[in-house]
């Protein structure tokens, strides 16, 4: 039997943007267990939910991470509505929606420029993110802010969005279809990408819903799983349809989210083609009193957002479920067998948000 | 529809080798920063009330606000820029202005303090709300405008009560009242 | 599609049979969330199942009283190790035998169950 030896891997690793930290056992250069340990960045944001009001949390569910926070606060706001039974106005579930779109374009891209670095394609990785600043722009120019919009509150949107803006977003969203072509050529046809995350981290699918996996982790597997198809907020109005791949490697992944911005795309078009005008907010008075789990697709996967309210202005108990929580242990499970030298990119397929997990 | 491509990327790479760059050379090149931008608070003192709203509504508590000495203060390290003091503010004083707060070596607090004004004014915004039942129609208007959620109104019951602790005199329901029937004066 | 999301309350006895019909049901797991009742006497533990097909959700809510103490699910879904984690060191829930226990250390925190309510 060959020697077994321990490796730690992170906190602080070239491809991490976030602190997690692994011990890899490993026989030779196979690994064959890994023990995940996070608890870096744990700040305690569920808690604060019993200090804070309940209108004034949104701008902490917000925080808890810079680039799921479009995601979050519309999701802590839909939880909020559905305890109070609140209906928002269509012109705010549609404004929701074209800011969350948004937000899953530039989190993918900047997924893609993550794993392009992680393979050592260094032009790759600056073509994905000088592409992402556009939409980085597009938010700035909506809401004023880069990353955390705090736009969202309960019942409805604080700003508007008026047609002179819209028709930018839509001008913006042709231009990215075309600068997104050569990239997407790159991700999914050269020879270098493809020797790198072919045949890489293969989960069945029946392993991946086993395992827990959400987002494009699950549907990388086969399994066609995308809450927007419940259709909240605006998508009960557009068409939706499930991306997925079948092959469960690195290189499937990819492939979802790559199909996904194409798709994000398509969704923006339409939804600012059918926005109808009205009001953007309605106004909210009384305490939530009741609970609710409400699951929104943030661009990691399903994230859940558990509300229980007691009739006060603090509630009881607030839950955040995130993508990345669910898919460290098939992410363990994918890393036993493996190479040490594929780790990196394998834990970057699941596109790890830390500070999301810990809260 | 997948094949297997070798140079996919070069002819996008010699591309960027002659094109100008995509970034601005800041910060000899300032920044175009757009309308909406979020970037700082800043305060129309003489409109102020010194409610203290947008201190108990600030989630990173960067607000002090002191009611007798007529302050207003911010923590410019501690404010977040998320915009929840201007959306409450019943007075409208707070906007949200283009721009970043420069960096220091250390957290600061900016104190604005409320200019003296002449008696007549102040006996307007000041004091608590008293409402004439002669004049009262029990609309609930001033009950909805209400920032702090302050006044009870029963139109059946014909009852107008004020919750003094929870009411910070912004005179809100004064302006709003339709029969005029509500003074800043208790 | 209809958000078909319901919460069932069941108790100690059939908690266990249940989680084994889920697995055996191919239900995957979303989320266990510990709530602090009683002003931290005792806890609902909500485990909440998902069919990916249809999209329907299963919330199951057990309520543990004053020491009361539950088993780990790790032997039927060992995915929820981390959450189970969570809930023992944020909340003091006490629950046996997980697999990969990491007795407090998942958070380096200094507090005892920051997360229960004081009374």
């Amino acid at each position: 039997m060959a020697k077994r030896s321990i490796v730690p891997f992170g906190p602080q690793h070239p491809v991490l943007p976030e602190p997690v930290h692994l011990d890899l056992i490993l026989e030779d250069e196979t690994v064959v267990g890994a023990v995940p340990s996070i608890g870096f960045i744990h700040r305690g944001l569920e808690k604060l939910v019993e200090k804070k009001d309940y209108k004034q949390y949104v701008y902490i569910a917000e925080r808890v991470c810079g680039i799921c926070s479009v995601g979050h606060g519309i999701g802590y706001c839909e939880a909020v509505e559905k305890v109070m039974d609140v209906e928002v106005p269509t012109r705010a579930d549609y404004l929701r929606t074209i800011w969350m779109e948004l937000s899953r374009l530039h989190s993918h891209l900047l997924w893609l420029g993550l794993l392009a670095d992680a393979m050592g394609f260094e032009s790759l990785f600056m073509d994905s993110w000088r592409i992402r600043e556009k939409i980085l722009d597009m938010f700035e120019k909506t809401t004023g802010s880069r990353l955390i919009l705090s736009v969202v509150c309960v019942g409805g949107v604080l700003k508007d969005v008026d047609s002179g803006m819209l028709n930018e977003i839509l001008r913006v969203t042709e231009e990215l279809k075309k600068e997104m072509k050569p990239v997407i050529d790159t991700f999914l046809n050269d020879y270098t990408v493809q020797s790198r995350l072919k045949g890489l981290g293969v989960m069945t699918r029946d392993q991946a819903v086993s395992a827990g996996a959400v987002g494009p982790m699950l549907r990388g597997s086969g399994e066609p799983y995308d809450v927007r198809a419940l259709g909240y907020a605006a998508y009960k109005d557009l068409t939706f349809e499930p991306v997925t791949a079948q092959a469960g490697d690195a290189y499937a992944r990819c492939e979802v989210r790559l199909k996904e911005i194409l798709q994000s795309l398509d969704l923006l078009r339409e939804a600012i083609e059918k926005i109808p005008e009205g009001p953007i907010s309605v106004p909210v008075k009384g305490n939530p009193s009741g609970e609710y789990f409400m699951r929104i697709e943030q661009p990691r996967g399903e994230a859940i957002y558990y509300v229980k309210g007691n009739g006060t202005k603090f509630l009881d108990r607030f839950r955040l479920r995130t993508p990345t929580t669910s898919n460290i242990p098939p992410m363990v499970d994918m890393l036993k067998g493996c190479q040490m030298a594929d780790v990196p990119v394998l834990i970057l397929t699941i596109d790890p948000c830390v500070s999301c997990t810990e809260r | 529809m997948e094949k297997t491509k070798v140079f996919t990327y070069a002819g996008t790479a010699l591309k960027n080798l002659f094109r100008r760059p995509t970034t601005i050379g800041y910060p000899f090149q300032p920044v175009d920063y757009p309308e909406r931008m979020r970037g700082h608070i800043e305060i129309q003192i003489e409109d102020c009330i010194c409610c203290g709203l947008c201190m108990r509504s600030c989630p990173s508590s960067a607000l002090k606000v002191d009611r007798q000495a007529g302050t207003w203060a911010i923590d410019r390290f501690d404010c977040v820029q998320c915009g929840y003091c201007v959306s409450v503010c019943p007075k409208k004083c707070l906007t949200m202005n283009k721009g970043y707060t420069a960096p220091e070596t250390e957290k600061t607090w900016e104190t604005f303090k409320k200019p003296e004004q002449p008696k007549t004014e102040t006996a307007a915004a000041g004091g608590k709300p008293v409402m004439d039942p002669e004049k009262c129609v029990y609309c609930t208007l001033c009950a909805k405008k209400c920032p702090q959620g302050a006044l009870t109104v029963d139109r059946k019951e014909k009852i107008w009560k004020l919750d003094s602790e929870a009411c910070v005199a912004c005179g809100l329901c004064a302006s709003a009242c339709p029969k005029k029937a509500i003074e800043m004066k208790g | 599609m209809e958000d078909r999301n319901e919460i069932r309350k069941i108790t100690m006895a059939q908690f266990f049979p249940y989680i084994v019909r889920m697995k055996e049901e191919n239900w995957r797991l979303v989320q266990i969330c510990a709530v602090s009742v009683d002003d931290g006497k005792g806890y609902e533990m909500s485990y909440t199942f998902c069919n990916d097909p249809d999209y329907h959700m299963i919330t199951l809510r057990v309520e543990l009283g004053e020491g009361e103490e539950i088993a780990s699910i790790t032997q039927i879904y060992p995915c929820a190790f981390i959450q189970e984690n969570e809930a023992a060191e944020l909340f003091g829930v006490k629950i046996n035998h997980i697999n990969v226990d990491y007795q407090n250390k998942l958070y380096r925190i200094d507090v005892a169950a920051p997360f229960r309510k004081k009374g």
